[in-house]
């Protein structure tokens, strides 16, 4: 490691990613942590854990078998079905929820867990099939020599479980985290207020920030409780380094339980996959007025008349943050994989620019850069890039770390000794190494990047990106522009991932 | 002369003793094998020299130069002029690059023109018998394959100190015995000073003048 | 008009303004579709360039104020152009905004008008139920309180008074009603939602989509949002109620001038600009349908005349100056 890189990475990321928070709870005051909480507090705070483990229990329900099924069976379409159950994490959780409460009707306190755990199942899914496919194969072979079947799927699942807990703690987090589904959701009937309510309506009144930075205190300590446990565990799940004799395993025959798994595959996607899309393209066709094809296309062209220069500012926007938070990661996310015994503290560390509320972090950010000295950055587009950099680069970096502690350090130590400064080892041969997890990591910042907008919205270039326009359109019923500008938007979301599938050769490494 | 000296040396990992204190001195030219049983030490003897891991104690001399004292280290692995071929398959080659991209890389760090680079990459793939598959990734080579190119690079460095680890331990008997042969003619061409870790001290008896037994993580007896 | 254009930001980084810097920075929360053709023609007219700053539904005109007070150690913004009244008042309260009464305003009732000529208000929208015919009578839905009718019992709407101008107008009903009436309708409220009798929407939009689409009878809007739903032809009507009683509520778009604004000259030139009668016409006959506070303005048809109905007749800056203490009574109220 080169201190000076790590250190001058470390800087930047405490600049864009950790003072905006630092500035924010320094208006705390003394008052403030006594006004923030109520005697209704307590109450939010169990509905808003009921919300969270439901939503995480469903994720992990739905999640599991279905990460299992696509990746380690011969299930028919397997790579495509689980491209596909990508499709609920990368949408809009309100238009999943808008879809779900108006074809089942599902509402109030039991809807809501529905709702979100549908929409990050894929999660659970993903990190399933990533454990699943790093199982030795030879294994399961022992197993299967042991006794049959039964005796792999023993073998799989209790180390799939780890992996499993870890995305459904993010599923956890993502829920607690949400109150425009739990405010739809429950819009009908009696109300479910959760406390990620109480975080918005202080920033309503906010004329004294410290108060509305109190407020947000319990979430944020909830958000970090639950990512302690997933990191962890996520460190815990880097079962065998991908370098060397790893033999990977062969798919498992389903025999006589295809037609039932592939039911409920089928049934998952329609529910979250399936229903979703399929109501924007209904809405994009008129809707309730009566579908028309001629009417879709007129929707299309408008919303790429009204958002194509939106969409590509968000685009630009997006592919900034995403190339720039890569040599972040590389760095940063390589020292906490070598970091040794601070590597628990450094993770949470690491993480806070995504455990605080989006809001919270906006108005850090204009604390920050509107300053004379600063004053071209913020006026321009690239502080859109730079809050988004700050915002998601912790997943690059976790996920960055992840990849490199599976490196072969012995790579880097022949290195060492053929003469080789840190530098020169990150970039020939760590870097080549973790190229899976460099465009991986990339493509989850573009794609995070690309449906944000609750922290940049503060800053002047928010108003250039497509999430602006959008959600303005909703206001004013224009449900045919906006379900076909929506769906452009999930198109471009997809893009990248689509792109890899047909083109790409590496195999991609997306997860922290 | 001397090539290596260790004093009073012991490292201790996660507050636990693996190595020493122990004493050694190899002379220049010298082939040393150390045996022993799996977590004798012996390693961990290889990293100290090499610097990969720190000593706790004790003093190591890399011809008249201190290497490191104690916890601190004077002279960095990449200035110690070693060539260490690691223990198991893989050897930490790099799997982006081709045999004589490898080669050449290691050339580069050790400021080697990049004129003279690609002539003298060949003549290293030469002498371990790799010329012909210059252009394959270490994925794309056999393990007695992968572990010659690990031997070349080592020599690339142009070591006055050999280190191998279990360098023939994946490969079958006839490669062994190939292997070592090459590496003898190499030590007599070349002269590094080897120190050879082995748990079959028969592959090689014949070349090395020297063995040392390690147990518990100390030099038991010298043969 | 001069947006923050991402293309001109990939010139060197950290470049200096690229090109002319713009005369002008307005932060608006009226909608960008209705305001975006108004910035345009005022470039024209004025031979000035815009920077136009606008914040989305969602975060309810608070995310400019917001912006305004973060700023304020180095203002970017000249005029604060909101589509209600409430943070207004609040920026005016903090000395954030400058006094002047610009000539355009002259017939703008007083009602709608700062004593200090902080802020000016125009282009108004009501609060109104919406009703769909099908299931109820307009002609019978007359009164606020009609809202809490058990007759409709899990068939009405409002939005949740934590955000947007559903809290002004339960602000303002303590005004109107005094402050014990006005607490027993938020409670009579809060408590009806509680258990499924008052269906809590997540915005005005959304009561709209409730009551068009017939799954509600009547519910708490605006008059913009109403306009979506007629014009779209949902069988809808609206009622301005309490026209016997504390009137409706009208809610001004409120603009003032930053006392800290970089160009105030250019400012003065623009809120002239924007408070002129042709204005106010151009609101009233765009889809946001804007009730006209003055006297005299052309409106199309479906447009209500702001003289033609009884308004409830309250401070707009008492209602404002209490607002942070009414969000958070609501907040007691409807977050249990």
């Amino acid at each position: 490691m080169s201190r000076p890189l790590v250190s001058g990475a470390a800087l930047v990321f405490a600049l864009v990613g950790l003072v905006p928070i630092a500035l924010m709870l320094a208006r705390i005051g003394g008052d403030d942590m006594a006004t923030a909480f109520h005697a209704r507090t307590g109450h939010l705070l169990l509905r808003t854990l009921w919300v969270g483990g439901g939503s995480a229990l469903l994720a992990l329900v739905l999640g599991l078998p279905y990460g299992f099924l696509v990746a380690r069976t011969d299930l028919p379409g397997a790579g495509f079905l689980r491209a596909l159950g990508v499709l609920p994490l990368l949408a809009p959780p309100l238009v999943l929820a808008m879809t779900l409460t108006v074809t089942t009707g599902a509402r109030g306190g039991f809807a809501i867990p529905l709702v979100l755990g549908l929409g990050t199942f894929p999660l659970v899914a993903l990190y399933t099939a990533r454990a699943l496919e790093r199982i030795d194969g030879r294994m399961e072979e022992a197993a299967r020599l042991a006794g049959g079947k039964r005796a792999v799927l023993r073998v799989q699942l209790p180390l799939a479980l780890p992996s499993a807990a870890t995305a459904a703690c993010f599923a956890f987090v993502l829920a607690i985290n949400d109150f425009a589904v739990p405010d739809y959701v429950s819009s009908i009937g009696a109300k479910f207020p959760v406390y990620a309510d109480e975080v918005f309506a202080s920033w309503r009144s906010a004329k004294d920030t410290g108060r509305a930075v109190a407020a947000a205190l319990p979430i944020v300590l909830l958000t970090l409780l639950a990512l302690v446990p997933a990191l962890h565990l996520a460190r815990s799940t880097r079962l065998v380094s991908l370098v060397g004799d790893f033999r990977r395993p062969e798919p498992l025959a389903l025999g006589r339980a295809r037609p039932i798994a592939l039911l409920f595959v089928a049934a998952v996607l329609a529910l979250a996959v399936v229903l979703p899309i399929g109501r924007l393209v209904w809405e994009a066709g008129g809707g309730p007025r009566g579908f028309a094809p001629a009417h879709l296309r007129a929707s299309f062209a408008r919303a790429l008349e009204l958002g194509r220069s939106n969409l590509q500012s968000s685009l630009l926007y997006a592919s900034g943050a995403a190339l720039l938070c890569l040599p972040l990661a590389l760095v940063l996310g390589h020292a906490l994989a070598r970091m040794g015994r601070w590597v628990r503290v450094a993770g949470m560390i690491v993480i806070l620019p995504f455990a605080v509320p989006a809001i919270l972090f906006g108005i850090g950010s204009i604390a920050l850069w509107n300053r004379p000295l600063t004053a071209a950055l913020y006026d321009s587009g690239w502080m859109a890039v730079v809050l988004l950099v700050g915002r998601f680069a912790p997943f690059a970096v976790l996920a960055l770390a992840s990849a490199a502690a599976m490196l072969d350090p012995r790579m880097e130590e022949a290195a060492r000794l053929a003469g080789a400064g840190p530098l020169r080892r990150l970039a020939w041969i760590v870097a080549p190494a973790l190229l899976p997890a460099l465009l991986g990591a990339g493509m989850v910042v573009f794609v995070l990047a690309l449906r944000e907008l609750d922290a940049v919205i503060l800053v002047p270039a928010a108003n250039s990106m497509v999430l602006f326009r959008l959600y303005n359109a909703v206001h004013f019923g224009r449900d045919d522009f906006v379900a076909a500008l929506a769906l452009l938007v999930v198109f471009f979301v997809l893009l990248p991932g689509l792109l890899h599938a047909l083109f790409g050769r590496a195999r991609l490494e997306v997860l922290p | 002369m001397k090539a290596v000296e260790l004093a009073g040396v012991t490292v201790e990992l996660g507050g636990r003793r693996v190595l020493g204190p122990l004493d050694l001195v190899l002379e220049e030219r010298s082939w040393t094998l150390v045996v022993g049983p799996s977590g004798s030490g012996k390693t961990t003897l290889l990293r100290a020299i090499a610097g990969l891991v720190s000593t706790t104690h004790g003093q190591i001399f890399l011809g008249e130069r201190a290497a490191s004292s104690g916890r601190r280290q004077l002279l960095p692995p990449e200035q110690r002029a070693i060539g260490f071929v690691f223990q198991g398959s893989g050897a930490g080659l790099w799997p982006h690059l081709g045999a004589r991209a490898t080669l050449e890389f290691v050339l580069a760090c050790r400021g080697v023109r990049r004129a003279a680079r690609r002539a003298r990459a060949l003549e290293l793939l030469e002498l371990v018998e790799l010329r012909d598959l210059a252009e394959r990734r270490p994925g794309e080579l056999s393990g007695g394959e992968a572990q010659r190119l690990a031997l070349a690079r080592a020599l690339a460095v142009e070591p006055r100190l050999l280190l191998l680890d279990e360098p023939l331990g994946a490969l079958d008997m006839p490669l062994r015995a190939a292997l070592a042969a090459a590496l003898a003619g190499i030590h007599a061409r070349l002269g590094p000073t080897i120190l050879f870790v082995t748990h079959d001290p028969r592959e090689v008896a014949g070349y090395a003048q020297r063995t040392l037994a390690m147990r518990d993580g100390r030099i038991e007896e010298a043969a | 008009m001069k947006s923050s254009s991402p293309f001109l930001a990939l010139a060197p980084l950290l470049l200096a303004a690229c090109g002319r810097a713009p005369d002008l920075a307005v932060y608006c929360s009226l909608d960008q579709q209705f305001a975006e053709e108004l910035m345009k023609r005022f470039e024209v007219e004025s031979g000035l360039s815009l920077r136009v700053e606008y914040d989305i539904e969602a975060n309810k005109n608070v995310g400019l104020a917001n912006r305004i007070r973060e700023e304020r150690g180095r203002p970017r913004c000249d005029v604060f152009w909101s589509n209600e009244f409430a943070q207004m008042v609040s920026l005016a309260g903090e000395g954030l905004l400058a006094s002047y009464g610009s000539p355009s305003a002259a017939e703008v009732p007083a009602t709608f008008r700062d004593p200090e000529m902080r802020w000016t208000g125009f282009a108004a929208r009501a609060r109104i139920f919406i009703v769909n015919t099908e299931p109820a009578n307009p002609a019978e839905i007359r009164s606020m309180w009609d809202l809490f009718d058990p007759r409709w019992k899990g068939k009405v709407a409002m939005a949740r008074p934590l955000a947007g101008t559903t809290p002004t107008h339960m602000a303002a009903l303590f005004e109107a009603l005094g402050e014990d009436e006005g607490r027993r309708y938020v409670e009579t409220a809060a408590r009806l939602a509680a258990d499924g009798s008052l269906q809590l929407a997540t915005g005005n939009a959304h009561v709209m989509r409730l009551v068009r689409e017939g799954q509600c009878a009547f519910g708490w809007t605006d008059t913009d949002d109403f306009n979506v739903a007629r014009e779209e032809g949902y069988p809808v009507a609206a009622v301005y109620p309490d026209q016997d009683g504390a009137g409706t509520l009208l809610i001004p778009n409120t603009i003032g001038i930053l006392a800290a604004a970089p160009h105030p000259a250019a400012a003065r030139r623009f809120v002239d600009w924007a408070l002129r009668p042709e204005i106010e016409a151009e609101l009233a006959a765009s889809r946001s349908a804007q009730v006209p506070v003055r006297a005299g303005v052309p409106r199309p048809a479906h447009v209500v005349d702001g003289r033609a109905f009884r308004a409830m007749q309250v401070d707009l800056n008492a209602v404002g100056a209490k607002i942070e203490a009414r969000i958070a009574q609501f907040q007691e109220l409807f977050l249990k």
